[in-house]
């Protein structure tokens, strides 16, 4: 049978665990960026650039919109 | 292990949560990775309504649970035109009020995103063809979102 100390130790423990676990995804994150900071630590996004692929992303979201827009205008419902 | 090392293990792992929140990312490369990942997600969303459109011509899917996918698919598009609206705004935004409120508004349409991408799922009541359809792409389209949403967290004037 475990000690009181032992419990105690335990359930601090599995207190500390259970919070290594939700920010341990925010660390490896962390580590990702700063791994790609140091690869490309003198390149630096400029608007023009950050503008082009703004305008690609428009593109997508319209070319999908028009894809079921038109599907819904050609194919009514039909009676239950 | 000691009685002090889990407590000494939170402190550093809540330091570590600390200096990552102050690990603040350039406006447009916020907009330069986001609008990336946007263009996948809408991407993932025409391969959804390209199979809904197969499968109703097929008759495997009902012409009306065919056209209630269609909707949601819709409402998702609307939210992604809001995502560029707001990735806009937040490049020309001229105070730290108007960049968070900008970054507030892109997260609050990914969020229906996020949402939309299982709800589309929904209707369709033939489970091998809602796993066929787009189990994975929603899951994938989910994931994305959740990353832009870490990714507009750091872009917050503090």
């Amino acid at each position: 049978m475990p000690s009181r100390e032992d419990i105690e130790r335990y359930t601090q423990a599995l207190g500390a665990i259970n919070l290594l676990i939700p920010v341990g995804a925010q660390l490896a994150f962390l580590i990702a960026d700063g791994i790609k900071s140091f690869q490309g630590r003198n390149e630096e996004v400029t608007k023009a650039e950050a503008q082009a692929a703004l305008d690609k992303f428009a593109q997508a979201t319209g070319a999908a919109k028009t894809q079921i827009r038109d599907w819904l205008a050609t194919h009514p419902p039909e009676p239950e | 292990m000691t009685m002090n090392t889990p407590v000494r293990l939170t402190a550093a792992v809540l330091c570590l949560v600390l200096l990552s929140s102050c690990a603040r990312i350039s406006i447009p490369a916020t907009v330069k990775q986001v609008s990336g990942n946007g263009v996948h997600i809408m991407q993932t969303v025409q391969a959804m309504a390209t199979a809904v459109e197969q499968a109703e011509e097929k008759k495997i899917l009902p012409r009306n649970q065919a056209i209630k996918v269609m909707v949601v698919l819709s409402k998702i598009t609307d939210a992604g035109q809001e995502v560029v609206k707001y990735l806009n705004l937040m490049m020309l935004a001229d105070s730290p009020t108007e960049l968070n409120s900008s970054v507030d508004k892109v997260i609050a349409a990914l969020d229906i995103i996020n949402t939309g991408l299982f709800q589309a799922l929904v209707p369709i009541q033939d489970e091998t063809l809602k796993t066929d359809i787009g189990l994975l792409a929603a899951e994938m389209g989910r994931t994305i979102t959740i990353i832009n949403r870490e990714i507009l967290g750091r872009a917050y004037a503090k």
